[in-house]
């Protein structure tokens, strides 16, 4: 009834898409980094978007099924593999007791990957999510990262989902040198002189290596303040900017704290922050300024998108010679299919 | 009420109703922050007071930007003409502390900073009212603000490994701190109750727009609440600061 981890690769957690409702308290949101690939994820299972899958991050983990289950793999190319054979991303695959998925390694595409188990993973929610924070160790399996040995329960597994073959979504593809995410001025853009923002929108910042789930340092040109980096802390959200008085950028991400007290310039669109989580150190960031009706309507298209996928699944014609049945015995759901023998 | 409304990306608003850090600013991001729970916008998700502002976070696929700062407005425009509804709260919590010793070993310092006697401190410490302007840094941590007197510096050399529960004071702040780790912060006292519990429904002790008055405790006392809060049994006091004990 769960998953056994071989091996926990990386950096490997359980997210969802996040603790809502307690930041009041100084509780980071936490969750997935690259939302989109988490909810595809899902949505290729039959799972609601919010379910928690597991997120990767540049090493995969190796897992042992201990039953059979329907699973997707999203995000970043890491080399997904089923039972030492390359599997496709953004298509649901059945899995079955036994079988192992592992990861032969990052390529240049990405560099975190999204798990999503049909029915979801059974782990106790920690003030309503099930997302690993980990400077705190709640939430998750223990609040940790996953190593080997770790088992964890499937919440209502299943054999097959119906029309399990039309369970793909467009494979995505990252940048792997430079990416230009796009971003709405403030909140305390009137922080910066006219030079400072200018040089901001214009430069090309390079990705450092402190690069976690809390955010991203950057580097490159100094942007210019009126006066200096601080301010009375206020609140910060994924995407937030912070530039310091030393004039290098922060983008932060979703462990970031509540609240700082960095000036921060702009915030990037809700829809690019997939692109900073699944870029790396040594890539190049450019901005670029849309207005926050731009913005918004991005968030639409790509909830739309997600919508789209989720009805487009089972539309292709059956064949005629085979059908799919659902039956119910001792209370369980099960997909038969029926092929007809020549 | 007036405010400054600051974009936040494509789901965020911050409100700024003040640009200083004092108890009359904070009381107004209380006010705004209980109208607008109060308020039920349609497409909030997430209020965040801090201490000059509110950060509104929203479903930009349920309401617009501007609409969101429309209805904001119009919350705050009733906060002059109501008569019921959301007030500033004054609800008091007595936290008890074990003075210094080898719970608070910065004290001889603070007192030498400030001379005076570690009594002197411990009276002045537990005597004044603190005020808990917002939770950050950390789940459930406050920055408490006091009137007491008592502004120390940082510390030339940082203590590296503090205890969780520590009480600790830099300018006129003072934290408890909510994990065991480093400070520069001066150590001169400890909490044997928890500001964040996981185990319970509500794990937080703290919340913005509290106020805090520290009673000191003896070893004997810390140890029996320690274990009380342990098996989850002490309850701190709360009370309406108006009416006094």
């Amino acid at each position: 009834m769960s998953i056994l981890f071989k091996s926990g690769g990386a950096l490997t957690t359980v997210q969802d898409l996040g603790r809502q409702g307690w930041q009041q308290y100084g509780v980071p949101l936490a969750g997935a980094v690259d939302q989109r690939s988490l909810r595809l994820a899902n949505v290729l299972v039959g799972n609601p978007e919010s379910e928690a899958g597991i997120e990767t991050t540049f090493i995969g983990p190796i897992i042992e099924f201990r039953e059979g289950n329907v699973f997707a793999v999203t995000g970043g190319d890491l080399g997904a593999e089923l039972n030492g054979r390359p599997i496709e991303r953004y298509k649901a695959i059945a899995a079955h007791k036994g079988d192992v998925l592992s990861f032969r390694g990052m390529k240049d595409n990405g560099s975190r990957a999204y798990i999503a188990f049909a029915g979801g993973l059974a782990i106790t929610p920690v003030m309503g999510s099930k997302s690993t924070y980990l400077r705190s160790s709640f939430g998750g399996l223990d609040g940790r990262k996953l190593r080997t040995g770790d088992e964890i329960k499937f919440q209502a597994p299943v054999a097959n989902l119906p029309d399990l073959d039309s369970r793909r979504t467009e494979p995505e593809t990252f940048p792997a040198g430079e990416v230009t995410v796009r971003a709405v001025r403030g909140p305390q853009s009137s922080a910066f002189t006219e030079r400072g923002i200018k040089t901001f929108f214009t430069s090309a910042y390079r990705i450092t290596n402190e690069f976690d789930r809390m955010g991203v340092r950057l580097e490159g040109e100094k942007v210019e303040h009126v006066k200096d980096g601080n301010m009375i802390s206020d609140g910060i959200v994924s995407g937030s900017v912070q530039i310091p008085t030393n004039g290098l950028p922060i983008i932060m991400l979703s462990d970031h704290q509540t609240t700082g007290g960095y000036t921060k310039i702009v915030t990037v669109v809700s829809v690019d922050i997939p692109l900073i989580a699944q870029s790396r150190p040594g890539c190049t960031v450019r901005f670029k300024e849309v207005d926050v009706t731009t913005a918004q309507q991005l968030f639409i298209d790509e909830k739309n998108y997600v919508e789209r996928c989720r009805a487009s699944f089972g539309k292709r014609p059956p064949t005629d010679k085979a059908r799919t049945l659902s039956i119910r015995v001792n209370g369980k759901q099960y997909m038969v299919q029926i092929e007809e023998i020549i | 009420m007036d405010g400054t409304f600051l974009t936040a990306g494509d789901t965020a608003v911050s409100v700024e109703v003040g640009n200083d850090i004092s108890i009359p600013t904070s009381q107004k991001v209380s006010l705004l922050f209980r109208m607008l729970q109060a308020a039920g916008i349609d497409g909030i998700v997430e209020l965040l007071p801090a201490y000059c502002s509110v950060t509104i976070q929203y479903d930009p696929s349920i309401i617009h930007h501007d609409d969101l700062v429309q209805k904001v407005k119009g919350v705050m425009d009733s906060a002059s003409t109501r008569e019921a509804g959301p007030s500033v709260s004054e609800m008091m919590c007595d936290i008890p502390v074990l003075y210094g010793g080898e719970y608070g070993y910065d004290i001889q310092e603070v007192a030498d900073y400030h001379k005076k006697t570690v009594q002197d401190i411990i009276d002045i410490h537990s005597s004044h009212e603190n005020y808990t302007y917002m939770l950050g840094f950390a789940p459930g941590m406050g920055y408490l603000g006091s009137q007491n007197g008592l502004r120390m510096p940082r510390r030339k050399s940082p203590r590296l490994s503090v205890e969780e529960g520590s009480i600790i004071i830099w300018e006129n702040q003072s934290i408890i701190f909510p994990i065991t780790g480093p400070t520069g912060w001066n150590v001169i006292g400890k909490t044997p109750v928890k500001i964040f519990d996981i185990s319970k429904k509500q794990p937080f002790l703290l919340s913005a727009g509290l106020w805090i008055k520290f009673f000191p405790v003896n070893e004997e006392e810390y140890r029996e609440i320690a274990k009380q809060s342990a098996e989850g049994k002490y309850l701190c006091r709360f009370y309406d600061r108006r009416a006094g004990k």
